[in-house]
């Protein structure tokens, strides 16, 4: 049999129409705006004969109606609030303190080895008290004082549901649409469709509270681009000299030396790229330019040091002291303010096995005030229309206690089956309350929304069809929300 | 029940018939001399048969042709081998000598009758078709390739400004999608209702109903309209059973409409953007046209009853030219004119930047300026953004005059001025702006007398002052 020549082969094959389409696209996309994302570019620029399949998949995906959130904050509470002692109020269970779970309600799920070999499943009320609040009377805990004030900014969502019952699938899942890692992360989806408005910060900001406990790990992955282009990436912005590592100059080296140095490596590279055709030839590219207009844009907007006192005041104690949840909440509404598309904070701790009364008073004292500041902030500064805010851990916390129930202490376990987020602002129903669960919040009695439901519905508030926001990878077209996912009608504004 | 017209289309049905049998005839025939066994009886049957279908056939072919919808001259040769066929049949079951050459010339004919029908019915190119053209293609491909390569890497300079290459949308994007799905029933072989699509001509002629493009009015145009009505109405295009246009194609056709329906190529950047920014009606798929929503007013939102107002895409000149003047503007949504225009990136702010978007006036709906040094006399220039629903004026230096300019903004809905000189002087004004709900004024010079006035003259405006303060809760009542 005769071999083929290998221009021959290039010539007739897939790949090289591929080949030929990326380069004409990117050649195209190089000399149009930059930082705008794939949705946003194929709606300014659009169809030529070339290209058709990436354009195809792109404009499928743009927007049909103008999005409510321009941007998302997402406050990640790592480790599993409990809902008993958070929103999802349960006063029945006072009268069964110290009871055994009914075999009715458990119906024989499996529970995780942590207290499957318990001898009991003892029911425990929360042992804080809940009252009503604001004008849409919401029962919320005596541990969320300042919550309770602007709960009519508040869509409680109590039948939230998921299948992971272990923190780093649960987490995972909740982050990239997938229990293993590997997929990208909600905000590099929400990069790579809609791109940058702020072309001198990233897209994808990511802060992690310095004062949390640190009982469950958080890895760079949960907000990982995944297989998207790598400039889709989560950028973890720190607390101490340096924001964004590596980012400032060396000692002793001058700014315009490395303006000149970044062109002329920009010109090599567009020599390589036009050999290779290597995505992540462009992608670096543009890494280096965001992070050298970062060297300006990152210093001005992390200075806290011209907001006024009453500012910190509204934040909380931990608010002047960087790196903390109060400061990273400041921080956060300050980038939402120059347009950052999504900012995600994490604060660990919340996975409470023992102790959890004096853990949970720990956590909310440490994340109430800000939290709420966050939307007051927001609110009055116009923020919060196209803003949207969620708050919530990765699955909730059993009815029962694991390990030993005294009248003080309790632990709870592990609980896929049901627990309680929040969102806030543009285009959710504020001072609402969705989904119900039985009395002991061990299952869900009404709207249930799952993690790809609520994955499904973040999009859509960002104008994006969750089915139609694809990237193809290793042969197959991948989404955030995999093959499910229904957007929940019932909260939207 | 069976009108004229109905056996007519009953001629796809039984041409099959004369066809097989015909066909099946020979075969039998062949055998009978090859294997010498006596098939004689059969042979006859068989083109009995198939001669008595095929004058079934020619019967109802002529009716059908009478319908006008297909080419004479196709349709007239057609007929005469078709006719050709059936005499030779009957002429071969009576003939005793002879038989199998006549059988065999019957066989040659009824192929020739049947290449014109399936020209007739699929278009004249449809058998050879789809190789020639993915062959051309490759072909085009591989030459657009070689000089995008040579250029690229030889002047990287020269390739980014000078070769603005030409687009031909016509040639490269509206002609495949009428070949695919119009063509077969409004082209040289068929022309239902008196149209063909198949040239620029015959576009622009129009059927029997008048004209079917109206150059620049997509919505007004049938070509466009038709494909937009619900699928069960009488003139939805193509009718119901038929391959029907995706999203993708409607909007394709309806940009190159609304831009003026050219034949000719045309500068590549201009046609870009033509496809971009051009309206597409929003809820295409559910089959809604623009009329029926704009006939329930109050229901729809405002902002949603701009975004389907018909509107010419902004100049791609004009955005380029914003662009570089970092002007960050983003459609509002899918192929819509309408845009939001964002200034976070403009580091040196100056009022000759609002000049250079008059051209954007109508365009406009989201409007983002904050803690940029605006002035009133720059706003007086924005009062002229006719669509404007937003508008965000937060941390400027404007002063009450501005509230002045902005009063007769027809639709604008959210106003913010936090962080401005506004004081209770600009309120007589904020009273009488038509469409208001929101407007924020925290950190500006309104009082509360102000705000409660305002609040009484205009009781569903939402007036945000930021007085929110946190009442600093008793923890001392948590059980430890």
């Amino acid at each position: 049999m005769k071999h083929s020549h290998p221009e021959e082969f290039r010539l007739h094959t897939p790949e090289f129409s591929e080949l030929h389409r990326k380069l004409d696209r990117r050649h195209f996309l190089s000399k149009t705006a930059a930082g705008l994302g794939a949705l946003a570019l194929g709606g300014l620029l659009n169809t030529s004969a070339a290209g058709k399949s990436v354009e195809q998949q792109v404009l499928d995906a743009l927007p049909r109606l103008a999005p409510k959130a321009k941007r998302v904050v997402y406050l990640f509470m790592s480790g599993g609030p409990s809902q008993f002692e958070t929103f999802d109020y349960k006063p029945k269970l006072t009268q069964m303190f110290g009871q055994g779970l009914p075999d009715s309600v458990r119906k024989g799920q499996r529970l995780t080895g942590m207290s499957a070999n318990q001898a009991v499943l003892p029911v425990v009320p929360s042992t804080y008290d809940f009252k009503p609040h604001g004008k849409s009377s919401t029962w919320v805990s005596e541990l969320l004082p300042y919550t309770a004030q602007i709960v009519d900014e508040l869509c409680i969502i109590k039948s939230m549901y998921t299948e992971q019952i272990n923190h780093d699938p649960a987490i995972t899942f909740f982050q990239t649409g997938h229990q293993l890692p590997g997929r990208p992360s909600i905000g590099s989806w929400a990069s790579y469709g809609l791109g940058s408005d702020n072309q001198n910060l990233p897209a994808f900001i990511v802060l992690v509270s310095k004062d949390a406990s640190k009982d469950q790990p958080l890895y760079a992955r949960l907000w990982g681009n995944g297989f998207l282009p790598t400039e889709h990436q989560g950028v973890q912005f720190r607390s101490g000299t340096d924001p964004v590592l590596f980012l400032n100059n060396p000692e002793g080296y001058d700014g315009a030396d490395r303006r000149q140095m970044l062109d002329y490596l920009s010109k090599l590279n567009h020599l390589q790229n036009d050999v290779w055709g290597d995505p992540e030839i462009d992608a670096r590219t543009a890494q280096y330019e965001l992070a050298f207009r970062m060297q300006t844009s990152v210093p001005e907007v992390m200075d806290t040091t011209r907001e006024p006192d009453e500012v910190f005041e509204l934040y909380g104690p931990g608010s002047r002291d960087k790196g903390t949840y109060a400061a990273n909440c400041l921080l956060a509404r300050k980038l939402l303010e120059k347009d950052v598309r999504f900012v995600q904070l994490y604060h660990q701790g919340w996975d409470h096995h023992g102790s959890l009364p004096k853990g949970m008073q720990h956590q909310c004292k440490q994340t109430d005030q800000a939290t709420a500041a966050l939307l007051v902030d927001l609110k009055r500064r116009g923020l919060l229309e196209d803003t949207l805010v969620v708050w919530g851990g990765e699955f909730g916390r059993t009815v029962y206690s694991q390990g030993k129930l005294t009248r003080t202490d309790y632990g709870r376990d592990h609980h896929p089956r049901c627990f309680s987020m929040w969102m806030a602002g543009a285009g959710v129903k504020a001072g609402t309350t969705y989904g119900e669960t039985d009395d002991f919040s061990y299952n869900i009695v009404k709207n249930p929304v799952h993690v790809h439901d609520f994955q499904a519905t973040l999009l859509h508030l960002m104008g994006i069809n969750h089915e139609q926001l694809t990237y193809k990878y290793q042969g197959r077209r991948f989404r955030l929300t995999d093959v499910h996912g229904k957007v929940i009608q019932g909260i939207l504004s | 029940m069976f009108t004229s017209d109905t056996i007519g289309h009953f001629h796809p049905l039984i041409i099959h018939l004369p066809i097989g049998i015909l066909l099946f005839g020979f075969l039998l025939m062949l055998m009978q001399h090859v294997r010498k066994v006596d098939l004689e009886a059969a042979v006859s049957l068989a083109f009995l048969t198939g001669s008595i279908t095929a004058a079934a056939a020619c019967v109802a072919g002529w009716l059908l042709a009478q319908s006008g919808e297909y080419e004479p001259s196709l349709v007239s040769y057609h007929q005469w081998t078709g006719l050709a066929t059936t005499a030779l049949g009957f002429l071969t079951f009576f003939a005793g000598k002879y038989r199998i050459w006549l059988a065999a010339i019957t066989v040659i004919v009824l192929s020739v009758a049947g290449h014109f029908g399936g020209s007739l019915t699929h278009g004249e190119d449809y058998l050879f078709s789809s190789k020639s053209v993915s062959e051309i293609d490759q072909k085009a491909a591989f030459a657009e390739f070689q000089a995008l390569d040579s250029g690229a890497v030889h002047s990287q300079v020269a390739n980014t400004q000078k070769s603005a290459p030409m687009v031909f949308v016509y040639r490269d994007e509206v002609v495949p999608i009428l070949k695919n799905k119009c063509y077969s029933c409004h082209s040289a072989t068929k022309m239902k209702g008196g149209l063909r699509l198949d040239s620029e001509e015959f576009i622009k002629k129009g059927g029997k109903n008048g004209r079917v493009l109206l150059e620049g009015h997509p919505t007004d145009s049938p070509l466009i309209k038709n494909l937009l009505l619900p699928i069960e109405h009488e003139d939805h295009m193509p009718p119901k059973g038929k391959p029907q246009l995706t999203r993708r194609e409607i909007s394709i056709l309806h940009a190159w409409v609304s831009r003026g329906a050219s034949f000719v190529p045309q500068k590549e950047k201009a046609e870009r953007q033509l496809l971009a920014v051009s309206g597409v009606p929003v809820l295409l798929d559910s089959g809604i046209t623009s009329e029926v929503i704009n006939s329930i007013p109050s229901q729809v939102q405002l902002e949603q009853q701009i975004l389907l107002k018909d509107l010419p895409s902004i100049p791609a000149e004009r955005v380029k030219v914003l662009q570089q003047k970092n002007i960050l503007i983003t459609p509002m949504k899918e192929s819509s004119s309408f845009v939001t225009v964002n200034f976070v990136n403009v580091s040196a702010y100056e009022s000759s930047l609002l000049d250079e978007m008059m051209p954007l006036e109508k365009h406009v709906m989201w409007l983002r300026m904050p803690d940029k040094p605006v002035t009133d006399e720059d706003v007086r220039k924005i009062s002229t953004f006719s669509n404007l629903t937003r508008l965000h004026l937060e941390n400027t230096t404007i002063t009450d005059q501005a509230l002045g300019y902005l009063k007769n903004l027809p639709h604008l809905e959210q106003l913010n001025l936090y962080g401005t000189a506004i004081s209770d002087v600009g309120l007589r004004d904020l009273v009488l702006f038509p469409a208001l709900q929101v407007v924020y004024l925290w950190q500006t010079n309104i009082t509360e007398d102000g705000v409660a006035r305002l609040k009484k003259l205009r009781p569903e405006l939402r007036v945000e002052i930021g007085g929110f303060r946190f009442i600093k809760p008793d923890t001392s009542t948590i059980q430890k």
